[in-house]
């Protein structure tokens, strides 16, 4: 039984994590609160779902649903950059927008996926429902990070960093802040379209509403990995996000194991993660007072 | 629109497609009667989901059963909910509920890889993780409330007309889980 609450928080990680380490992009490499992110991750669902019930093959569907995301962070980039939008706002109004463009390409508020409809998951059978998506989850998630390492560490991934890092200083050495941004911008919203096109895949439908709260469970991921390991270089910081991901599953699986009262099960998310994460901070209390301890025993004796 | 059910006050009547909660949780006890927990999903937001779920408590209760409820506040709480529901129950029943019926399709996968038995209040859920439920045919109702039309337009007063259930219920099923779970429809007419 406790294999299995393993695996899935693994599979579901996965997933997730796809969409966090999007949402890292504009959150830490370019200190932008994007909001972009509740509308595009639908935007994928709806785009893939809807390809899908007409018969493209879902590889392709996945693509396209990752390019519209693309679309929807190039015009939250647009917005902030060309139309000097603050940028929590244009993320706000590119999400708002979303919400009718998506009812327009599912042409309802739900499109089910039916069994008989071929979906990146159904191409593969492995073991179980879970074990099949750990494994595509897994090599997704590897071709990401991999292309994401090689592209942040190309001229215009640097460059791309540094906007982030000193805008005025990055400017002053003759980079194109705005066009680094827009490309930042689109990377990040692709990846989130990537992961809600997956999710709607592996759920069996895609729902007009199923962006909401996403963007808290894609910070609750990112947070858990800077909890765990604090400034480390990209590539690893990539990696412990998916880490950070499966613990917020973990977490939840655990908390819905202990059979709370149904209605207090929130509070008890919201306990046990302030309890995780306060972890750091107790390990180090300790080990000063270990220290203190310590020194004052040494000095006792040197007297 | 209507606050007096016998006696309508409100120029309006007609027939309610309230669901028989009671009728579907005897269902399900019905076809498993070795299922002793019998698991509740809802989103504890919708009102109607938490009486409807307040009328099945009381009635898994009555048959000595007893009930696990797990609630969802998004469609995206509703594959890892599900998944701890149908390991803590033998049997789940879901409500006419919003959440659930935008994501019945995870709650189908979920609950048929732990082989645990879905009843649907909404029979038009059934095809995608129930077994089978008692629905209403919404022709039929629509039937039924054109004769208390005709009643009215030959003379009978709105307020002499109840508001009436809904008279036929259909047994609604999926052939590929009651073959799964080995119900035979035919013990359940």
């Amino acid at each position: 039984m406790d294999i299995d609450i393993l695996t899935s928080s693994v599979a579901q990680g996965f997933l997730w994590a796809i969409m966090a380490i999007g949402v890292y992009l504009t959150f830490r490499i370019l200190d932008i609160a994007d909001m972009t992110a509740e509308g595009s991750f639908p935007l994928g669902a709806a785009i893939t779902a809807h390809a899908i019930t007409q018969g493209t093959n879902p590889v392709v569907a996945t693509l396209m649903g990752a390019a519209g995301g693309a679309l929807a962070g190039w015009v939250s980039g647009i917005m902030t950059t060309k139309l000097h939008i603050p940028d929590l706002l244009s993320g706000i109004l590119t999400m708002t927008g979303l919400y009718s463009v998506n009812l327009f390409v599912m042409g309802m508020a739900n499109v089910p996926l039916t069994g008989a409809m071929k979906t990146v998951f159904s191409m593969i059978s492995i073991g179980d429902s879970t074990t099949t998506t750990i494994v595509v989850g897994g090599v997704v998630i590897a071709i990401v990070i991999i292309l994401l390492v090689a592209f942040f560490n190309t001229e215009m991934g640097l460059a791309a960093r540094a906007v982030g890092n000193n805008e005025d200083m990055s400017a002053a050495n003759g980079i194109n802040a705005d066009a680094m941004k827009i490309i930042v911008y689109m990377i990040s919203n692709g990846l989130i379209a990537l992961s809600g096109s997956l999710m709607a895949q592996t759920n069996g439908y895609a729902d007009v509403s199923m962006g909401i709260g996403t963007i808290v469970i894609a910070l609750a991921g990112i947070i858990i990995a800077e909890i765990l390991l604090r400034n480390i270089s990209f590539g690893k910081r990539l990696l412990t996000i998916i880490v950070g991901a499966i613990i917020y599953r973990l977490i939840i699986a655990i908390v819905l194991e202990l059979g709370v009262d149904a209605n207090a099960l929130r509070l008890f998310y919201a306990l046990m993660l302030t309890l995780f994460l306060s972890l750091p901070l107790v390990q180090k209390k300790v080990g000063q007072m270990q220290q203190r301890r310590k020194n004052s025993k040494s000095m006792k004796e040197d007297d | 629109m209507v606050t007096n059910v016998t006696h309508p006050d409100t120029n309006a009547t007609g027939v309610t497609d309230k669901v028989d909660t009671a009728a579907q949780i005897k269902l399900l006890h019905k076809m498993f009667p070795k299922a002793k927990k019998i698991g509740l999903l809802y989103n504890a937001a919708e009102e109607n989901s938490v009486v409807q779920i307040k009328t099945a408590k009381k009635v898994i209760k009555s048959l000595g059963l007893t009930p696990v409820e797990k609630t969802v506040a998004t469609t995206n709480d509703v594959q890892q909910t599900a998944a701890a529901l149908a390991k803590q129950s033998d049997a789940m029943y879901i409500p006419t509920d919003n959440v659930c019926a935008a994501a019945m399709n995870t709650i189908g996968k979920v609950t048929e890889s732990a082989k645990v038995p879905v009843v649907t209040a909404d029979a038009t859920m059934i095809k995608k993780a129930g077994v089978a439920t008692r629905g209403i045919s919404y022709k039929e109702l629509g039937r039924q409330t054109a004769k208390m039309a005709v009643k009215i337009i030959k003379g009978k007063k709105v307020k002499d007309l109840a508001v009436e259930k809904p008279a036929k219920t259909e047994l609604v099923t999926d052939a590929k889980r009651m073959k799964l779970f080995n119900i035979d429809a035919s013990t359940l007419k």
